[in-house]
């Protein structure tokens, strides 16, 4: 008798613009997951996309949450559409994958978490950072004690600017933007590893480019409960233009140093008669393969029946802390977060 | 002038004359005339005193106003404690008498308000010994390139100095009047960032503790801080200073990053002072744990570059490698980053 396949979840994805093609190739890289359907404001976009991946174009999210064979819908929209999507999708049955940050405020956070927890369903924020092999390593290395407590940590993954001139986006945008868009991931990688949220956090941030209101540039600094200091660095003005993205993830306790750095230590470079040439710093580029891991969990944990990999408490207090260092950007104060009840 | 530059040596506990002093004594045209301890210098302290009279052919004085009234020198190489610093250098700039001065200045505003007046009203000459600051090689080649505008205009800065060597460069538990890793290293970020952004900060914010080493915490000082400075025309800088445990790693880790409009800059290896071995240690399986990273010290000639720069600077009025502004707004940062809360293992939750 043939052996029987793994059960396959459904997939529809909401928003096919951007990191939606590598959400995608992430569901095609996992057995537990299928992508049926999908669905933007952009017809083009959709057809685009489901003609690559073989899946149907919805005309409508209605559609698309009405898909008896979709169990899983993936929000990759607009960060300011996250909440009514993702309870659009709950408010349907399904579970819920969302991209960073889940939401921009923590009463429409909360509303989520009560929404799912009504449902039953599962839903988490998308953090592919965890799976990327190196953030997982160190990870790992810390919690086992590697470097004994953490004192110092650095995180940054610097490249060039985010925005040009001809985009109109950015104008919609304010100066905490980058940060409130983007700190998430490093933000979690810092509270996963040393299994707590910061109780004080500092910013400070530079424009970058001169005509743009987004600070493309801030640096958090994040003091937790046991001492540690880190440094959650959202760098996107490294010049010139094509500056090669990678990370910079430094960890000194008080029984070792670790140092990742992809621009020291994993670096391809060229020199030839047109001058010199990064190649490119980045140890692992592949954020597919980061996404597929999350959704490989997320999927197992649906299947299984227990706790997904990421609680969105969890995430909720990750955002609790990317928009404290938003505040601290407005103001130039610090936000101590016991105060203010986070 | 005189044809040969007179120099004495004041301080023998902190590695300072080692380094510094003899370093200028080094230089053509200079003698050494004298060498005396500094007050509050331990009995090993004199002790190295005598050894370095010895090795360096000069006479041995039991303290600074013997050798000055003895010898009459053009510049004092100063090592004494923060809290003498004042005193002493207002006994060599009362009597014109050049100073190169070890840091930290001093312990307080009032301290460097003294030293502020006292060279003032002298004219004498005064140098702060940070030669790292600005003349370690591959710092001077980063700021040679960003003070061309190869980077543009500087927007962001990230400057870190670790020194992981171990607990006999620490301060000693029970020490009165000692200062911490914060007074000790941040100078050399402070300066070389001052000249980066050709000003002072405005707004400075710094977390600073007792992470490392738990005496330290008993004493009040720190072994680590980290600070957030904003500059004149939007520019932000962060620090990372402090003495860290990671004793395999027996150099110090500075490493520095300048992003501009038009560029980036970086240092990666500050002092440049290391060849990196890996020889078997432990033997151990583990990928991670074999213990065979090392870091071999080449001695580089950059401080005795910075002590030809002085003996010049000396010799022909020309404004001192490393200023008393320079070393003043400096200690201003610091002080005002200990009016800072220390983080404490206990926080409310």
């Amino acid at each position: 008798m043939a052996a029987s396949s793994p059960p396959r979840l459904g997939v529809g994805i909401i928003g096919c613009n951007g990191v939606a093609w590598a959400h995608a190739k992430g569901h095609a890289l996992v057995d537990e997951t299928e992508l049926k359907m999908v669905y933007d404001l952009d017809a083009q976009r959709a057809s685009g996309m489901a003609s690559t991946y073989e899946c149907s174009v919805a005309r409508s999210v209605d559609e698309l949450l009405a898909r008896q064979d979709i169990q899983i819908v993936d929000i990759v929209t607009p960060d300011e559409t996250h909440v009514e999507f993702a309870l659009q999708a709950v408010a349907a049955g399904k579970h819920v994958l969302v991209e960073k940050p889940v939401a921009l405020a923590l009463d429409d956070f909360d509303q989520i978490i009560h929404a799912v927890e009504s449902a039953g369903v599962h839903a988490m924020g998308i953090q592919n950072k965890r799976w990327s092999p190196p953030n997982r390593k160190m990870v790992e290395m810390v919690k086992g004690g590697a470097v004994g407590q953490p004192v110092f940590i650095r995180i940054a993954e610097p490249a060039s600017p985010f925005h040009t001139p001809d985009q109109k986006i950015w104008q919609q945008r304010d100066a905490a933007w980058m940060l409130v868009h983007n700190g998430c991931h490093q933000v979690d990688l810092l509270c996963w590893m040393l299994e707590a949220f910061p109780v004080r956090v500092h910013a400070v941030s530079h424009p970058g480019q001169d005509w743009l209101p987004v600070h493309e540039f801030i640096s958090l600094m994040l003091t937790f409960p046991g001492g540690t200091v880190a440094l959650s660095e959202e760098n996107r003005i490294m010049q010139p233009a094509g500056y090669p993205f990678h990370r910079e993830f430094y960890v000194v306790g008080t029984e070792g140093t670790l140092d990742l750095s992809d621009r020291q230590h994993h670096s391809t470079s060229m020199f030839t008669q047109d001058g010199f040439t990064p190649l490119g710093h980045e140890q692992y580029p592949d954020e597919e393969n980061n996404f597929a891991g999350q959704f490989r969990e997320f999927a197992q944990a649906i299947l299984e029946e227990r706790e997904t990999p990421i609680p969105l408490s969890f995430t909720r207090q990750v955002v609790a802390t990317v928009l404290a260092g938003a505040e601290s950007m407005r103001n130039g104060q610090t936000v101590e977060m016991t105060e203010v009840g986070r | 002038m005189r044809t040969m530059l007179r120099v004495g040596l004041c301080g023998f506990g902190y590695g300072h004359q080692r380094d510094y002093g003899e370093a200028i004594l080094r230089q053509s045209g200079v003698r050494g005339i004298g060498v005396c301890p500094a007050p509050g210098d331990s009995s090993m302290d004199i002790q190295t005193a005598h050894a370095a009279a010895q090795r360096l052919n000069v006479p041995f004085f039991d303290k600074l106003e013997a050798l000055i009234a003895a010898t009459n020198p053009d510049l004092m190489s100063l090592a004494v404690r923060p809290l003498e610093n004042p005193a002493a250098v207002e006994y060599c700039a009362e009597r014109k008498i050049g100073v190169l001065c070890e840091k930290p200045l001093a312990i307080d505003e009032a301290g460097m308000e003294r030293i502020r007046r006292a060279i003032a009203h002298s004219g004498s000459y005064f140098c702060m010994a940070l030669a790292a600051a600005k003349f370690a090689r591959p710092i001077e080649l980063l700021r040679e390139q960003v003070q061309r505008g190869a980077i543009g205009h500087p927007r962001v800065a990230y400057y870190q100095y670790l020194q992981p060597k171990g607990p006999m460069f620490t301060k000693a538990p029970g020490t009165v009047g000692a200062t911490g890793e914060l007074e000790n290293f941040a100078p050399y970020a402070l300066v070389f960032l001052h000249e980066i952004f050709q000003a002072a900060p405005f707004e400075v914010y710094c977390q600073r503790g007792a992470r490392f080493y738990p005496w330290y915490d008993g004493m009040d000082i720190d072994d680590l801080a980290v600070i957030h400075l904003q500059y004149p025309g939007n520019g932000i800088a962060t620090v990372v200073v402090g003495r860290t445990t990671t004793q395999s790693l027996p150099a110090t880790d500075l490493r520095i990053e300048v992003i501009g409009d038009a560029g980036v800059v970086h240092a990666d290896h500050g002092l440049a002072n290391r060849i990196v071995g890996y020889h078997p240690i432990t033997g151990s399986d583990e990928d991670w744990d074999r213990g065979g990273l090392t870091w071999h010290r080449i001695d580089m000639p950059d401080i005795d570059r910075f002590a030809g720069k002085v003996v010049e600077s000396v010799r022909k009025g020309l404004p001192a490698p490393i200023s008393l502004d320079e070393a003043i707004s400096a200690q201003r940062v610091i002080a005002t980053c200990l009016q800072q809360p220390r983080v404490k293992e206990q926080l409310p939750v």
